[in-house]
């Protein structure tokens, strides 16, 4: 009787490890999208372009808008938090459609108006035509974008001349 | 070119233009579908007035070039000279989510060149001298 006891708990003891396995297998492959795939979204500020990546792979290449002369898009290292299908700017109650914020003040990327002319402009005339800081697309870009990109997904700002000051 | 000839609007004339008024309603089509498409999330009125003034322009442009006025098919010529670069790469951008988009878009782009061409054709060119 004590041993056949024993021996059960030895059992569980044994089988233990393989259980937590198996509740670590379970969790992260039923978060499919937001932990099981490789997503990640890159910001060109010089180009003026953002590229998601899938896996390594090129899924979008879009023209984009970021901060104008004294509101620069700060580069680093983020992930999205939030996501808003529909928002409007607390700050300048400008309507940002598809939302995802990267950083906590507020910087995001969204849907602008005129995006693809502001870029071109941005890149090759002037920054004052730039946004408030925020990353800003064509509306059906970012619409494109926000229904690809999940929370969590890594946002990384990259700029040449910040980079070159380093 | 004799005296009849050049006062009647060449063929190619009333076929750029002709073209030029389904570029239109091509646009149309593609500004409604924009609209429809955000309609939840963006008020459409920004658009709707920029688009407005757009087509407005290009209407009197085109009536311009129907009657004859040289300076109008040059001022078309300028206006898709400097607007096909910022066309062409936002149609591009679209392709992986937006084909029917992407197709009517570069319908446009096809039919502004081949209007150009006909409006820039030798017997076309003789016309607009003329007038």
């Amino acid at each position: 009787m004590m041993t056949t006891f024993l021996g059960r708990i030895l059992s569980l003891h044994a089988s233990l490890p393989v259980f937590v396995g198996l509740v670590i297998f379970v969790t992260s492959t039923a978060w499919g999208d937001d932990a099981g795939t490789n997503k990640e979204i890159r910001v060109f500020i010089d180009r003026q372009t953002l590229i998601a990546l899938e896996n390594g792979e090129e899924v979008y290449n879009f023209d984009i808008v970021t901060g104008q002369d004294g509101k620069e898009t700060t580069a680093g290292r983020y992930h999205i938090f939030r996501k808003h299908e529909k928002y409007t700017s607390k700050t300048y109650g400008s309507e940002m459609p598809y939302t995802m914020f990267f950083t906590e003040d507020g910087k995001a990327i969204h849907g602008t108006q005129m995006a693809t002319l502001r870029s071109y402009l941005h890149s090759y005339l002037s920054e004052s035509v730039g946004s408030q800081g925020c990353v800003g697309l064509t509306d059906d870009n970012a619409m494109a974008l926000f229904e690809w990109a999940p929370v969590g997904t890594p946002v990384i700002v990259m700029s040449e001349e910040k980079d070159k000051e380093k | 070119m004799t005296a009849k000839e050049l006062s009647e609007t060449p063929e190619k004339v009333v076929t750029a233009v002709k073209m030029l008024y389904f570029l239109i309603a091509i646009g149309v089509i593609r500004t409604s579908m924009t609209v429809i498409r955000h309609a939840d999330v963006r008020s459409p009125y920004f658009l709707i007035f920029i688009k407005l003034a757009v087509y407005a322009l290009a209407l009197f442009i085109i009536y311009k070039i129907s009657k004859g006025k040289n300076w109008a098919r040059w001022l078309l010529l300028v206006v898709v000279t400097i607007a096909f670069p910022l066309s062409i790469l936002p149609i591009f951008d679209s392709i992986a989510h937006n084909p029917f988009d992407t197709l009517l878009g570069f319908l446009q782009l096809a039919l502004y060149i081949v209007a150009m061409v006909f409006l820039f054709h030798k017997s076309a060119s003789s016309w607009f001298s003329v007038r």
